[in-house]
C-alpha cells in the first residue's frame, strides 16, 4: 500500500498559521494502515497541535473527521456540509487524497500534513520497504519479481552498471545490488535467458510531465357474521359474497394498488437518483481510463445502445481489443460463477411473470371482460411451466433450509414471501388438476394469493423487482446495464 | 431488569447519520432478497473457505441492517462486533456483485462511518 510520513509539527503549524477554524481530515485507507493518517492519528495530531498552540497562546478551533478514503468521490460526499464551517482543511491522506479533496472543495485551502513516500510493503510495525514506483511499465515477470526501477539506485532497465561492489550497490554498503539479486533469483529458477532480453529504454512516463496514458483507451367486505368466525374456511369461501368480492372488486383494488405503488416507487427512485456529475471523461494527460471496468462511464453515452457496445461481438479476433468479449464477460459474471442458480433464478423470474400473462384461463377472463386477450399458451405447456415454477420455488426452499450461506441470512419473512410467490402457482396447479373436490375454495385461494402478491410488490421484499430494473439500468456501476448514467 | 450499557455511545448522533441516508438504505435493505448470490463476488469469502460470515449480504444485514432496526440504540459491544464485521471482514474493495443492484459498499461504508463517529475503528498498531 501507499506509505507516508507525518510532517514535522512546526511545518503544520506554519501552514495553519493564518486560519482560525481548521478541519483535520483523516483517511481510512493506506495511510491508516501505515499508522500515519487514520482516525487515531487525527486525534493525536489535533491533541499535539492544541498543546503547541496553547503554549504559544494562540486560539484556534481544530476539529477532526475521518473518511473511509479520500481518493474516492463517494466518501468525500459526507464532508460537503461539514467543511463549510472551516477556513482551512488539513488532510492526512496521500497526495492523491489531498488533491482530490482540494478539487472537491476548491474554495477552501487544503494543506497536506503527511508526506507521501512510496508504495511499499509492511516489513514490521512502522517499517516499510519501497517496492514500486508506479512507473507504468511492469517488467517484474522477467526480473524474477525484483523491481530494477525501484531497487536499483540508477533504475537501470537492462542489467547492472559497472559499479557493483561485491554484492552491494556502489552508493552504499548496506544496499544490495538489485541486478545481482535479479541474476541470483533467475538462475535459481533456471530462466537466465530472461535477463538477456533487452528492453527499450524506459520513458519515465511518471516522472515527466507528458501524458500519463500513452495509449489512451477508447472507450449501466364484509358479511362478517358475528359469532361465526370459527367457521370452516371452505364454508367461508363458499359464501357467494366473498367469492364475488375476490373475483370482482378485489381484482381492481389489487391492480390499482399495484400500478399506483409501482408508479410511486419509480418516482421515488427518480427523486433519489441524479445524473452522474462526471460529464465527459476524456483520456488525456493525467487521466487514464481502464476500460475493462469502465464500461459504464459516459464515454460513448447516447451514441450506442448497450447491445452495441461490443457485448455481443463474435470472436476475440474480430473485435476491438477494448471491447468486452461476451464469452469472457459471461464466464466472469454471475452466470460463470454460479451457473446453476443463474439458470434457476432466470427461469423462475421469467415464468413468474410470463406464465400468468399467457395462461389460457386468464386470457378467457380478459376476453369475457374486455373483449381483448393475449396470445395463450397451450394448456399442457402452461401446466408444465407452472410445474417448473413450483419446482424452482422448491429449490429456493431447499437452499433456505439446508444451505449454510442462505440459512445464515434467512428470516421468517423470507419463508412468508417465498410461500406467497408460490401460492398462486400451487393453488392454480391444484385447481387445474382438480386434486381436491372443493374447486371453489382452491380457485378463491388462487385469486386471493395472486391479488395479495400484486399488492405486495411495491411495498415489501418483492420490491426487488422494481429495484433491480431501476438500479441496474440507471445507476452507473461496474455491473450496470446499458447507458446507465445516474448515481444515487 | 437488564439495561443496555449505552455509555460512551451517542445514539442521537448515530440516528442523525442514519437519517441522512435513510431513503436509499431502507429501500436497499428491503430489496435484498437474501439470495446469497453475492457471496462469490467477495474475495474474502472465497479466501476464507466460503465462510458465510464473509458474505457481503451477511455483512450489511448485520451492520447497517441492525443499526436501522435498532434505530441507533446500540452499545459499545454492538459497535465492537460491528467493527470486526465491517473492517476485519471487509476491505471495501467495492467489487461485490448484487443481482438486484444493491450498493453494498456504500452500506458498509455507512456502518464504518457510524462506528468512527463513536470512536470505534481499527487499531492497526495493536493487531
Amino acid at each position: 500500500m501507499i506509505k507516508a510520513k507525518r510532517k514535522p509539527v512546526q511545518e503544520i503549524l506554519d501552514a495553519i498559521d493564518r486560519y482560525g477554524k481548521i478541519l483535520n481530515v483523516g483517511c481510512g485507507g493506506c495511510v491508516s494502515v501505515c499508522l500515519v493518517g487514520g482516525q487515531k492519528e487525527v486525534n493525536a495530531l489535533n491533541a499535539e497541535l492544541t498543546v503547541h498552540l496553547k503554549k504559544a497562546g494562540i486560539q484556534k478551533q481544530i476539529d477532526g473527521y475521518t473518511v473511509e478514503r479520500q481518493c474516492n468521490e463517494s466518501f468525500l460526499q459526507e464532508l460537503d456540509n461539514k467543511v463549510l464551517a472551516y477556513d482551512c482543511i488539513v488532510s492526512m491522506a496521500c497526495g492523491a487524497g489531498v488533491q482530490h479533496m482540494a478539487q472537491r472543495f476548491s474554495k477552501i485551502p487544503v494543506h497536506p500534513v503527511v508526506n507521501t513516500v512510496s508504495i511499499g510493503v509492511d516489513k514490521d510495525l512502522g517499517m516499510y520497504e519501497e517496492n514500486c514506483r508506479a512507473c507504468g511499465h511492469c517488467v517484474l515477470g522477467y526480473t524474477g519479481g525484483i523491481c530494477p526501477v525501484t531497487r536499483c539506485a540508477k533504475g537501470l532497465f537492462n542489467g547492472p552498471c559497472g559499479g557493483t561492489n561485491e554484492d552491494k550497490c556502489e552508493i552504499s554498503n548496506e544496499i544490495p545490488c538489485a541486478w545481482l539479486d535479479i541474476y541470483k533469483r533467475l538462475k535459481a529458477q533456471d530462466r537466465l535467458d530472461d535477463i538477456l532480453k533487452v528492453y527499450p529504454p524506459m520513458e519515465w512516463q511518471n516522472q515527466s510531465p507528458g501524458p500519463l496514458s500513452r495509449n489512451p483507451m477508447r472507450e449501466g367486505i364484509s358479511p362478517w357474521d358475528r359469532g361465526n368466525i370459527m367457521m370452516a374456511l371452505s364454508h367461508i369461501f363458499s359464501w357467494t359474497f366473498v367469492y364475488d368480492f375476490i373475483r370482482g372488486p378485489m381484482v381492481w383494488i389489487a391492480f390499482i394498488i399495484f400500478f399506483c405503488g409501482v408508479v410511486f416507487q419509480v418516482l421515488r427512485f427518480m427523486s433519489l437518483l441524479k445524473e452522474q456529475p462526471i460529464k465527459k471523461l476524456t483520456p488525456g494527460p493525467g487521466h487514464f481510463i481502464y476500460t475493462r471496468t469502465a464500461s459504464h462511464l459516459p464515454m460513448d453515452r447516447g451514441k450506442t445502445g448497450w447491445f452495441k457496445k461490443g457485448w455481443f461481438k463474435k470472436g476475440p479476433d474480430k473485435k476491438d481489443p477494448n471491447k468486452k468479449d461476451w464469452r469472457v464477460w459471461l464466464t466472469l459474471s454471475i452466470a460463470g460463477v454460479n451457473p446453476f442458480m443463474t439458470v434457476v433464478t432466470t427461469i423462475f423470474h421469467v415464468l413468474l411473470i410470463g406464465v400468468p400473462v399467457f395462461v389460457l384461463g386468464h386470457n378467457i377472463l380478459l376476453d369475457n371482460a374486455f373483449g381483448v386477450s393475449m396470445v395463450s399458451l397451450p394448456e399442457n405447456v402452461s401446466d408444465f411451466l407452472t410445474g417448473v415454477v413450483i419446482f424452482c420455488t422448491l429449490i429456493f426452499l431447499f437452499r433456505r433450509l439446508f444451505l449454510d450461506r442462505v440459512k445464515i441470512i434467512t428470516t421468517y419473512a423470507d419463508y412468508l414471501f417465498l410461500s406467497l410467490a408460490a401460492a398462486p402457482f400451487v393453488t392454480g396447479y391444484l385447481a387445474y388438476h382438480q386434486v381436491f373436490s372443493n374447486y371453489k375454495l382452491l380457485i378463491s385461494l388462487h385469486i386471493l394469493s395472486g391479488e395479495l402478491m400484486l399488492m405486495a410488490v411495491p411495498f415489501t421484499k418483492f420490491i426487488h423487482m422494481i429495484y433491480m430494473i431501476m438500479v441496474r439500468f440507471n445507476v452507473a456501476g461496474e455491473y450496470s446495464f446499458g447507458n446507465a448514467s445516474k448515481n444515487w | 431488569m437488564f439495561r443496555k450499557n449505552t455509555a460512551g455511545v451517542n445514539s442521537d448522533e448515530i440516528r442523525a447519520i442514519l437519517d441522512e441516508k435513510k431513503a436509499k438504505m431502507k429501500l436497499s435493505l428491503k430489496a435484498c432478497a437474501h439470495c446469497s448470490l453475492c457471496a462469490e463476488s467477495c474475495f474474502l469469502f472465497m479466501g476464507h473457505n466460503k465462510d458465510p460470515k464473509y458474505m457481503p449480504s451477511y455483512k450489511f444485514l448485520n451492520s447497517v441492517g441492525v443499526l436501522y432496526k435498532k434505530k441507533g440504540n446500540v452499545d459499545k459491544l454492538d459497535l465492537g462486533e460491528m467493527r470486526d464485521l465491517v473492517w476485519e471482514r471487509c476491505v471495501l474493495c467495492t467489487r461485490c456483485y448484487c443481482p438486484i443492484g444493491i450498493d453494498i459498499p456504500d452500506m458498509l461504508a455507512l456502518a464504518r462511518r457510524i462506528c468512527r463517529s463513536q470512536g470505534v475503528y481499527p487499531q492497526y498498531d495493536r493487531e
